[in-house]
């Protein structure tokens, strides 16, 4: 058996694998220092070429810089927090928990979106929107003209239907 | 568009009222029923394309239809027509 070991089958011969002078081994596959990546991306060895390429790729990010890439979508009423250096995204949804006096049973959300020099808060549902150079002024604005549309609602009821569906609508939500 | 010549047009051919708050808020009244609330930003800054958008909704017409109301041609007959056209009074 030691014998039949010894000299072994084919199989399970195995011979060391020496790396030929001046490459590295690197996990059982040889590296040449000389070896071109752009080789490996299938360009060749040639640099024909090579600075329109590295025009292509994305800038490398330096090592001592965190990125960070805040999502406000789901960003609750009391933590919207825009600082003026990070751009709005074309359309982005808040969730606003009370208005200006009345709080809410259910959170409504508003859509924010640039409008020429500044920002347009509307909401889903109800014909109102506020209007400012800032956003955060924009969202009260349409917190205030949903409040003021719930007030003139309940001061008198000749209104139309489409009023009356909003105005019950007002009552599921907000909380007096 | 300029906010208020939206709003002097909405006041001279809709007879709409405005009530002075935060913005101007008014309400278009037909046969003593209020059908629509429209909201116009104080000043005489150019309105926006959102904005305008927006107005026009509040009023149940188009962009170009507010512009016509603006301007002229666009007055109260025609506003009732659109509105009986869209079933809404």
């Amino acid at each position: 058996m030691n014998q039949l070991l010894h000299e072994g089958t084919a199989s399970n011969l195995s011979l060391p694998i020496v790396p030929p002078p001046g490459i590295k081994q690197y996990s059982s596959v040889f590296l040449d220092p000389s070896y071109s990546p752009w080789q490996f991306y299938g360009f060749g060895n040639t640099t024909k070429g090579r600075e329109e390429i590295e025009k292509l790729m994305p800038p490398p990010i330096p090592e001592n810089r965190i990125v960070i890439k805040p999502n406000y979508s789901n960003c609750s009423d009391s933590t919207i927090y825009l600082p003026s250096f990070i751009p709005l995204q074309p359309k982005q949804i808040f969730k606003i928990d009370q208005l200006i006096k009345f709080r809410l049973k259910k959170p409504l959300y508003v859509t924010v979106e640039k409008d020429g020099p500044g920002f347009l808060a509307k909401c889903k549902g109800l014909p109102l929107y506020g209007y400012d150079e800032d956003l955060h002024i924009a969202v009260n604005k349409l917190k205030q003209e949903i409040e003021n549309l719930f007030i003139e609602l309940e001061e008198d009821q000749n209104y139309s239907s489409e009023w009356k569906v909003m105005h019950s609508f007002l009552r599921r939500i907000i909380n007096r | 568009m300029r906010a208020n010549r939206i709003k002097r047009a909405c006041e001279n051919k809709l007879g709409i009222t405005f009530r002075e708050g935060g913005e101007f808020n008014g309400w278009f009244v037909y046969n003593g029923i209020k059908i629509a609330r429209v909201t116009i930003p104080k000043g005489r800054k150019e309105v926006p394309p959102g904005t305008l958008d927006s107005i026009a909704d509040q009023l149940k017409i188009t962009c170009e239809q507010l512009k016509y109301l603006e301007k002229c041609p666009f007055k109260l007959p025609h506003y009732i027509f659109e509105l009986t056209d869209k079933k809404l009074i």
